[in-house]
């Protein structure tokens, strides 16, 4: 079993090895991004077995390929103008990957039991069977009204990398399933922690130290938000850690194309993982595209020598009366980081499968639903009210320590989750389930995206706190120029 | 100055006892997953699962349409993953070939699996 595990987890994670280090360059977060960039691509080659026909390790196979292709074309145009590609040379940054796989090893220590329950089997691993099947299996079981229970219009992401453990091992052997899902949920949250240890980069020893001890906490804590769900075959955790990794890269970090790829692979992992994976993805990707393609009248092109301070006023000054040439490249943009979750969107709409949430008739008033609602969401979101007070006082004493190291304006994590929390409860009020019911089971699992984003924003903030004025690591290598200089993708 | 000093404390301290609270609930319920309790019982549903998915492949050629009876919202989850993993789950009762159930009984662990062949 533990050896079919492990060629599970390569054969997700070697097609994506030379389009990462492409993109990324060998980091830290790298380690944890191979598995979920596999696992992206498994879940395109699903999309392409339900469009188009054949088998899923088809596709697969087909799109690692073209993938590679790419990113051998792109590497080779990269290296002639920069040399080698980035690798990661400060102890720092490793001593996080130890820390982080110290404390994820620790967390999958529950794997030991074979514990699968309600969704795991009803829902996850019988889509990962449909998916193992074949384009007709997938399309047909996805019709089927028997399976109408399962949720058949979730999308892909967990099944195919179900399906690719049960193509390594010849047979759909559950545990594999688990095993494959946990420990996406484990990458999910290395890349979180990934992007903490980023905060505190070429610091010094006191705020690096601060940033690994917080970054490996912040991985016990993911583990400790989804309970028993993280390995249960449950998507929950995986696509709020994967979401979070985008909002820690994408929204948070300096502006630079690394953590741009980072971001938006994580929020593409998110958005293929599950529905409200999705709805967080769509919002990470318009604030992505205004964050990157700021209005020309933010900054003018003399500014560039203050590419940190061009990127703080961008991000607070995100102007929604700006003209239609400003957005339509921003549309384009989120158009084409959101494709693969939207298309999976389209083409279960296009084979007729809907979603049950808001079919029938409604059990209660609207009235009636708000306040159990509210009750619920209130006791699972316990961190809110400590990150609101931790985040409005950082931000009043600490704006110019923030800066210094580059970061965003912590607004841009709030609106996110803000946005989450106000679709959550529009769904549990405005949806047609029994509303207790619905909340006592699934609200722990829908608000685990919030509150790990919340404790992301804590610790955030405790490496600001601790980093001194100024204090550049000395030994710190000048490092790839090209590749790790925080540069905007558009002229500002 | 010194107000900053205290902000940047005030931050620190909260933040550690924070995050260490909630690792140590995760702690906790690692712990508690890996107690032989815990593990006991997630055994037992595996091996009912298994044993009622032995019987169902004893009883039931692979790619058979199959339709499953009266059952409750639990057992129709743990049949539907059973039956589709070996065979083909129909909801026309008339095109079945065999309907299945899962019933009380002493053949797995308290639940037995009914199969009648249709034609």
């Amino acid at each position: 079993m533990i050896v079919h595990a492990i060629v599970a987890v390569v054969l997700l994670a070697l097609p994506a090895v030379v389009p990462v280090l492409a993109l990324v360059g060998l980091r830290p977060v790298t380690v944890f991004l191979l598995p979920l960039a596999g696992a992206v691509l498994a879940a395109v080659a699903v999309e392409f077995e339900l469009a188009a026909g054949g088998s899923f390790l088809t596709w697969f196979i087909v799109l690692g390929v073209l993938s590679n292709a790419v990113a051998v074309w792109r590497w080779r145009s990269v290296t002639s103008r920069t040399g080698a590609p980035f690798i990661e040379s400060s102890l720092w940054s490793w001593l996080t990957v130890v820390a982080v796989i110290g404390a994820v090893a620790w967390s999958l220590q529950a794997l030991r039991g074979p514990v699968v329950f309600d969704d795991g089997y009803a829902i996850w691993i019988l889509h990962a069977v449909f998916v193992y099947g074949g384009h007709h299996v997938l399309l047909s079981d996805l019709q089927n009204p028997l399976y109408q229970y399962s949720h058949p219009e979730y999308p892909p992401l967990v099944p195919a990398g179900g399906a690719l453990a049960f193509v390594g091992a010849g047979s759909a052997e559950i545990r594999l399933a688990v095993i494959v899902t946990s420990v996406l949920n484990a990458c999910g949250l290395g890349v979180v922690a990934c992007g903490i240890g980023e905060v505190a980069r070429r610091r010094g020893p006191l705020t690096r130290s601060a940033a690994l001890g917080v970054a490996g906490v912040l991985c016990l804590i993911g583990f400790g938000l989804a309970g028993a769900f993280a390995f249960a075959d449950y998507a929950d955790l995986l696509w709020a850690a994967a979401a979070v990794g985008a909002l820690v890269f994408g929204l948070v970090l300096p502006r630079a194309p690394r953590h741009l790829a980072v971001a938006w692979l994580c929020a593409t992992a998110a958005s293929l993982t599950k529905s409200e994976g999705l709805t967080v993805s769509l919002m990470i990707f318009v604030l992505l595209s205004i964050r990157y393609l700021p209005a020309p009248q933010v900054a003018s092109p003399s500014d560039s020598s203050t590419t940190d301070d061009a990127a703080v006023t961008a991000d607070t000054h995100l102007h929604l009366g700006s003209a239609l040439s400003d957005w339509v490249p921003r549309a384009a943009l989120v158009c084409v980081m959101a494709a693969p979750g939207i298309v999976w969107v389209a083409l279960v709409r296009l084979a007729g499968i809907n979603g049950t949430f808001f079919v029938g008739l409604r059990q209660g008033t609207i009235n009636a639903r708000v306040n159990p609602t509210i009750t619920y969401l209130t006791h699972n979101l316990h961190i809110l009210p400590v990150a609101a007070a931790v985040a409005v006082v950082g931000s009043l004493a600490l704006p110019s320590r923030r800066s210094q190291l580059g970061l965003a304006s912590p607004m841009l994590l709030w609106i996110v989750v803000v946005g989450y929390v106000a679709a959550l409860v529009f769904t549990y009020v405005v949806g047609k389930n029994p509303i207790h019911h619905w909340l006592t089971t699934s609200a722990g699992r829908t608000t685990i995206f919030a509150n790990l984003a919340l404790y992301a924003d804590l610790a955030i903030w405790l490496v600001v706190a601790v980093s001194r004025d100024e204090r550049i690591e000395p030994g710190a290598a000048p490092e790839s120029v090209e590749h790790d200089v925080e540069v905007p993708l558009a002229p500002t | 100055m010194t107000t900053r000093i205290v902000v940047r404390i005030a931050i620190v301290a909260t933040v550690v006892v924070v995050t260490l609270a909630a690792a140590h609930h995760s702690v906790e319920t690692t712990a508690a997953l890996t107690s032989p309790k815990s593990e006991l019982a997630s055994t037992i549903d595996q091996e009912q699962l298994s044993c009622l998915e032995a019987a169902f492949g004893h009883a039931v050629p692979r790619g058979a349409r199959v339709y499953i009876g009266a059952v409750d919202t639990s057992s129709l989850q743990y049949l539907s993953l059973i039956v589709t993993r070996s065979a083909r789950l129909t909801a026309d009762s008339n095109a079945a070939q065999w309907v299945v159930a899962i019933e009380p009984g002493n053949q797995c662990l308290g639940l037995r699996l009914s199969v009648v062949r249709r034609r």
